[in-house]
C-alpha cells in the first residue's frame, strides 16, 4: 500500500470511530420529595423501581376502561426511556394488595403501590375518556418515582395536567430519576 | 421499508450465482463465524455513564464475484448476524432484546501472497431491532458500511478450499429516537468479524 493510501486508510479509521454527543437533559424539574427529618434536617425521598422488579406488574380495576388507559399509560412511559429503565405489564390478577407505606425511619416502600383514579363528574360526560387517559398516565408517573408536580402546564406531571403525553421535560426528569441514587428501598 | 440498495444486492446475488458458478474463475464462498461490534451508543444521564453494547453475534456470510482484471476481482458479499444488545450502567446490565444486522458489500479483491487475498468493500448495513423500543423506538435503519479484510485459502478438496475470512468494518448508526431526544453528531460503530467456510476452488489459486 502506498503512503497516500495509508494516509487515507488512517483518516478513514479515525473518522470511523467517532461518538454521537449525548444530550445534556438540563431542562427538568424537581421530582424528589424533601421531608423534615428529626434533628432539624431534611430527608430527600428519591425512588426508582430497580431493574430486578422489571417489568412492573400493574393491575387495573376493570371499570371506566381503566385497563386500556393503564396500558396506554405504560406504553407512554416506556417510550420515554432509552435503556429499558422502566418496563410495565398489565396483569389480570391483583395479588397481595397493600397500601403504599413509606416508613419515615427506614424509607421502605411496601408494594404494591396503589393509584386511585376518582371520577368527579358523571360517567359519559364528553371528554371523560381522554381525561381518564391522561390522569392515569400522570398518576403512573408518580408511581414510577416522580413524586413532585412540574410547575409547567406543558408537562404531563403538572398538578392539573392538560397535555395528553409526557413532554421532553417529563422525559428528562424521568430519566434523571432512574439514574440518580435512590433513598427509598423496597421492603420485599 | 427495505432500502433499495440491499434489495438490489440480494437480487444480483441470487440471480447471478448460477452464472458465476459456471464462470472460469468464480469467487464463490460461504462462511460461518462471529461479529464483535464496538458500543452502539454512549450516554450520560445525571453523571451516570451508560453504554449500549451488542453481544458477540453469530454470523453467516456469502459472497460471489468474478475477475475484472488480471489481479483484481469484483464481487458482492452479504452477511447476516443475530445477537442481543444491552445497556450497561451502575455496575449492572439491562437486556434490551435482539438485533439483526444485514449487510451488503460491493467489493474488490486481489492477491497479497500465496493463499492470501485482500478484500475491500463499500455497501450498506441494516440494523434491525427485535422490538421497536428504547433507542430503536423509531425502528432500525440502513447506513453506509466500509469494510476491509483478508481471506486465507487452505486446499481441502479437489473442488473446494477451506476459507478463513477476517473483516474490519465501520458504519454509522444514529437511530431516529436518539436524534429525537437530542443526540447530535454521528455515531460510528467499528466491527470485527471472523468466518470459516468453504470456497469454490479458484483456478488461479495455488
Amino acid at each position: 500500500m502506498t503512503r497516500r493510501g495509508l494516509r487515507w486508510a488512517l483518516l478513514a479509521l479515525v473518522a470511523g470511530c467517532g461518538d454521537a454527543a449525548a444530550p445534556l437533559r438540563a431542562d427538568h424539574y424537581e421530582w424528589r420529595l424533601f421531608e423534615p427529618a428529626g434533628g432539624g434536617g431534611t430527608d430527600t425521598l428519591a425512588f426508582a423501581w430497580p431493574s430486578a422488579s422489571q417489568p412492573l406488574r400493574i393491575w387495573a380495576q376493570d371499570t371506566l376502561d381503566l385497563p386500556a388507559h393503564t396500558t396506554s399509560a405504560i406504553q407512554m412511559w416506556e417510550a420515554q426511556f432509552l435503556y429499558g429503565e422502566f418496563r410495565g405489564e398489565l396483569v389480570t390478577e391483583c395479588q397481595g394488595a397493600t397500601d403504599v407505606a413509606v416508613d419515615a425511619l427506614t424509607f421502605l416502600l411496601s408494594p404494591p403501590m396503589h393509584i386511585y383514579v376518582e371520577l368527579r363528574f358523571a360517567e359519559g360526560t364528553p371528554g371523560t375518556d381522554s381525561c381518564l387517559n391522561l390522569t392515569t398516565a400522570h398518576e403512573l408517573g408518580h408511581a414510577l418515582g416522580i413524586f413532585q408536580h412540574s410547575p409547567d402546564p406543558d408537562d404531563l406531571m403538572y398538578s392539573d395536567p392538560i397535555v395528553t403525553a409526557p413532554s421532553a421535560r417529563d422525559r428528562n426528569t424521568a430519566e434523571r430519576a432512574y439514574h440518580t441514587p435512590t433513598t427509598i428501598q423496597l421492603s420485599r | 421499508m427495505m432500502h433499495p440498495f440491499p434489495v438490489a444486492c440480494a437480487a444480483v446475488l441470487y440471480l447471478g450465482l448460477p452464472g458465476i458458478a459456471q464462470a472460469q474463475q468464480p469467487d464463490l464462498y460461504f462462511q460461518l463465524g462471529a461479529v464483535w461490534a464496538a458500543p452502539l451508543l454512549h450516554d450520560n444521564i445525571a453523571g451516570q455513564e451508560i453504554t449500549t453494547q451488542q453481544s458477540i453475534a453469530p454470523m453467516v456470510r456469502i459472497g460471489a464475484g468474478l475477475p475484472v482484471a488480471p489481479k483484481v476481482g469484483a464481487g458482492l458479499e452479504a452477511a447476516v448476524a443475530w445477537g442481543g444488545y444491552s445497556a450497561d450502567y451502575a455496575g449492572s446490565s439491562t437486556d434490551l432484546g435482539n438485533i439483526t444486522t444485514l449487510s451488503f458489500l460491493a467489493n474488490l479483491n486481489g492477491p497479497i501472497a500465496q493463499r492470501l487475498r485482500w478484500r475491500v468493500g463499500i455497501g450498506m448495513i441494516g440494523t434491525i431491532p427485535g422490538e421497536d423500543a428504547g433507542i430503536f423506538l423509531q425502528g432500525g435503519s440502513w447506513n453506509a458500511l466500509f469494510s476491509a479484510g483478508v481471506d486465507y485459502y487452505v486446499p481441502l478438496k479437489p473442488k473446494f478450499d477451506l476459507m478463513i475470512g477476517a473483516r474490519a468494518d465501520t458504519h454509522t448508526l444514529t437511530p431516529g429516537q436518539t436524534t429525537l431526544v437530542g443526540f447530535s453528531g454521528t455515531q460510528w460503530v467499528p466491527r470485527v468479524s471472523l468466518g470459516v467456510g468453504l470456497s469454490l476452488k479458484r483456478v488461479a489459486n495455488p
